[in-house]
Formats: structure tokens, sequence, C-alpha cells
């Protein structure tokens, strides 16, 4: 019984974080930032973001007909996968802001903080929606980045502009890594993936399309009348 | 009591939204059955031939709005209109047994989850009693459409519906490659579905393809670009045909290079006012009460219309 109180508790704190963090509220930075024990719960918000936004964008595993079984895998994989960007995305804020701009926090803090910045993606399902999930996805993940450059700004209590700087630069330094010196490490989890999934997860909508009905959507028909 | 009912109406349209993609991505993924091969690979049969029917120089297919639950059950003033729409075009095989909601073409009364339900609303509506009720045969179908007109899904959506057309007009006679025209008329979210449909259409069948719409609602989809034309009618008192170029900024002017705007520019679509007609209620495209000076109905002015631009492609003639 006290298991189960202690669960419902877990997950109260699990919404009350998401509620607070997508209002930008600085009361959840502040124990964010006192309370270290603060880190299951957002390891909790990020599991869930990572597995709801794939749930959104399933379209993707559809496409490459991954089988029942192997997509709930993939779903929970890809919590596991979004943890890990980004506590590597929270390493690179910290670098950059130590090294560049002489801003001192504690890497697990910002670790923490930027995993607040998962939040929205809880409602990640939502881009399933016909038409409207499209919209809905962009919207998400302009909060989540909002909600990671207050956080940041609100540790190091810099300004909006050293924050975004700071915030930007980190994730543009992800991307150079992960198309040079990265490369091993996307192919192996590129391999995991492709593992979990029973396919290979490269065949995209577009490319269906292509193949069906040919890249020159304005050739005309093959015949004209009778 | 209004609250929970609120807060429950919007809870249900929210999963029926989040699920409406589902059958098309199921049936693709191949979860709704065995792990089939992938559809493309299997060619709808075009061996099968109505001999009765072959001597057709056109080929006009229906495709209903979204108040229908199956082929056959749809509004009885569409069906009135349908056999209308019949004797008027000589030369010209009508096809009206696609259900143009699902990509396999069945029914929601067929076997599904909630064919019984589908089935009780089918009830109410030929019993012409709780109309509110029977609206939700609208958004199940209204859902399709979107499903239709976004670029995730829409491909294998489209594609599901050109084969189960494919497949009808096979069985209707049509002899695949032989170059015959095939016009798609659809009405209102039928609209979408005949132009999403049509880029494979084509090449499944070698066809030439022509869309008439009526009312419809369409998003900037590919197609547009690879059928002959597309005749899009509407209504003077009709708010919802113009839905598809407020919503779909693929429609909007300053896309100057989408799909819809590069058709546009080449002058494969034709806008044609039909007077004073509603998208539903009195007065619509299908409706018999009089609505001009000079004594028409809404179902008489398009089905000249319909008929005209038919003529005037040259489709109606019986010579082959």
């Amino acid at each position: 019984m006290e298991t189960i109180d202690s669960l419902f508790q877990f997950l109260g704190y699990v919404w009350n974080g998401i509620g607070a963090a997508m209002w930008l509220n600085p009361r959840v930075f502040e124990m964010v930032e006192a309370y270290p024990r603060s880190r299951w719960v957002i390891l909790a918000i990020v599991l869930l973001g990572g597995t709801s936004l794939l749930l959104g964008q399933s379209v993707i595993l559809f496409v490459n007909r991954v089988r029942p079984g192997r997509f709930v895998l993939s779903l929970m994989l890809n919590g596991l996968i979004f943890a890990v960007d980004l506590i590597i995305w929270a390493g690179a804020i910290w670098g950059i802001a130590h090294l560049v701009f002489d801003l001192q926090a504690s890497l697990t803090v910002i670790v923490r903080m930027v995993g607040l910045g998962a939040a929205p993606y809880t409602f990640g399902f939502l881009v399933l929606l016909p038409y409207a999930g499209n919209f809905i996805g962009r919207a998400l993940a302009v909060w989540s980045f909002l909600i990671v450059l207050n956080s940041i700004a609100f540790v190091y209590e810099t300004g909006f502009w050293t924050a975004l700087m700071t915030v930007g630069t980190g994730w543009a330094l992800i991307m150079i890594l992960s198309a040079t010196v990265g490369k091993p490490v996307v192919a192996i989890r590129n391999q995991i993936w492709h593992r979990v999934a029973g396919s290979q997860i490269d065949i995209r909508v577009q490319d269906l399309l292509e193949a069906l009905i040919g890249e020159q959507a304005d050739v005309p028909p093959v015949r004209k009348g009778r | 009591m209004i609250g929970f009912l609120i807060t429950g109406t919007i809870a249900l349209l929210l999963i029926s939204a989040l699920v409406a993609p589902l059958e098309s991505l199921g049936w693709w993924a191949g979860w709704l059955g065995e792990h089939d091969p992938l559809p493309i690979e299997q060619a709808p049969d075009v061996t099968a031939l109505d001999e009765a029917a072959s001597d057709a120089n056109h080929y006009l297919v229906y495709l209903s709005g979204i108040g229908a639950i199956t082929d056959e059950s749809i509004p009885s003033e569409e069906l009135d209109w349908i056999n209308m729409l019949h004797k008027r075009i000589p030369g010209t095989t009508l096809v009206a047994d696609v259900f143009p909601y699902s990509v396999t073409n069945l029914g929601l009364t067929s076997n599904r989850l909630f064919a019984g339900l589908w089935r009780w609303l089918e009830h109410l509506r030929i019993q012409n009693t709780a109309e509110i009720l029977t609206f939700v045969i609208n958004i199940r179908n209204l859902l399709q459409v979107a499903v239709s007109a976004d670029h995730r899904y829409g491909p294998i959506y489209n594609l599901g519906v050109a084969r189960e057309i494919a497949r009808s007009l096979v069985a209707h006679g049509y002899r695949s490659g032989s170059g015959t025209p095939i016009t798609l008329l659809g009405w209102s979210g039928g609209g979408q579905i005949a132009l999403g449909a049509s880029s494979f259409l084509i090449g499944m069948l070698q066809a030439p393809v022509r869309i008439i719409s009526i009312g419809g609602v369409m998003a900037d989809d590919p197609g547009v670009l690879r059928i002959e034309h597309l005749y899009h009618f509407y209504g003077d008192k009709d708010p919802v045909h113009g839905l598809g170029g407020k919503l779909f900024p693929g429609r909007w002017s300053l896309m100057r290079q989408s799909d819809w705007n590069r058709a546009l520019a080449r002058g494969r679509i034709t806008f044609t006012s039909l007077g004073p007609i509603a998208h539903n209620g009195p007065g619509n495209y299908f409706g018999t009460e009089v609505i001009t000076e000079d004594g028409r109905c809404g179902a008489e002015i398009t089905l000249n219309a319909v008929v005209n631009v038919l003529a005037q492609a040259g489709l109606l003639s019986t010579d082959r």
C-alpha cells in the first residue's frame, strides 16, 4: 500500500513538474537547482517525453512496417536515446558556458535544467493528429527551447542574449560533432535502433511518394485522351 | 453536468483525431491481418474484365461526401442525384461502389470494432431523427479527409483508396493501359480524396484522369499537376468549399511554387460558380428546392454543370 502511495506521490511530482516547467515557473527552476533528488522526477519527464514524441512521430515506424511488439520497444528506446541526447546537449552547454563565457555551475544542475526542457514533449503524442500535428510538433519544439533558455538564464543568472548564445552554440556544437568525430557514436546509436525496430527505419514518406508516382510530379500523364 | 459533457466531447474528439491515421498506417504496416507483402507489390487484379461494360469510352467514379457510411449508404438526395446523372452520361460507365473514407473500401457498418455504433447511427439517419448524433459520421469521415491531406499520412491513405478505385474500375470493365479517360467526381471531402488518389491511379492504370469537385475542400496535393484538369464547382452560399484555400498553406497565393499554384498558373484548374447554392441543408448541390428565379434547383444546376464539362471534354460520345 505504501509503495502505491509513493508511486502516486511520485507521479504527482512528475505531473506538477511538467506543468510548472511549461508555465516557465521560476519556482520550479529554484527547486530543481536546490534539490538533487529532483533528478528522478526529471528523468521520468525525459523518458515520457521521448516516448510520447516518437508516438507522435510514429508514422516513420509504420512506414517502415515495424511489428507491434518492436513498435512498443522502439518507443521505449526513444525515451532512453532522448535522455542521452539531452545529457550530451547539457554537457555542451556547460562546456560553452564555462570556457567561452566564464560562467560557473554544476554540470548535474545543468543536466537537470536541460531535462526540464523535455516537459512539452510529454504531449508529443499530439503530433499524431492529422494535419494539426505538424504545427503542434513545431510549437512543442519552440516551447522546449524556451524552457531550456529560461532555466539556463536562471542558473547562470545571466541575460537573455548570453543564455541564447550558450544554448544555441551548445546545440550547434553537437551538430558539428555528430557530423565529424561523433559519427561512430551516431552509427552505434543507429545500429541499436535498427536492432530494436527490426527494420532499417530508413524509408521516409517522401521516398514512398517518389517511388510510387515518380519524382517528376509535373510530367504529363502517359496518355492524353484516346 | 454541462461541463462534464463538454469535457467528454472534447476528449472523444481528441481521441478520434489521434486514432484517425491508424487505419491507413496499420494497413500499410500489415497490422490489420497477415504481415503481407508491401501493398504496392500487390497490384490490383487488372485481368478481371466485365465484358458487358468494356465498350465504355469513359469511366466516371463518384466519391461521396463525408456523410457516407458505406459505398451504398449515403444521403438519399445524393443517391437520387447519382441516378439522374447516370441517365445523362451516355457512353460512360458510372462507378459508385467505392467508399472513399477507408483504405480498404470497408464501409463503417462492415467488419469493424464499432460497426454496431455506425449501424445505429445509420438507423437514426434513415429514421431522420437525432440529426446531431448522425453528425458523428461526418466528423469521422472529415478526419479521414485530414489524413488524406496530411503530407505525412496522405501518400499511404491515398494509395490505399487509389487501389480500391482501380480495383472497382477493373471490375466494371476498365482495361489497364487502354488510355480510356477516367473522371473522378468528388463531392465535398470526396474532392480531396479524388485529388489525393489521382497520382497513384494514373500510375496504376496508365490512364488520363480528370477531377470534378463539387464544393470540394482540397489541399495542395501533387496530384493536381498530374491530372488532365481539375474542375471545381462551388455555390455562392457555400462557405465550406473555401476552407481549402484558407486551411492549406500550399493554396495561399504567396506560396507561388506550391503544386496547387503551379497548376493554377498553367490553367489546369477551373473554378466555376453555380449560383446561390449552399453546402448543406436546403438549397444544396443536390437539393430539389427551387433556388433561382427561373425555377431551377441545386440538383439540376449541378447536374447540368457536370454534364456540360464532360460534353465539352468530348467524353460523352458513344462512339469508340
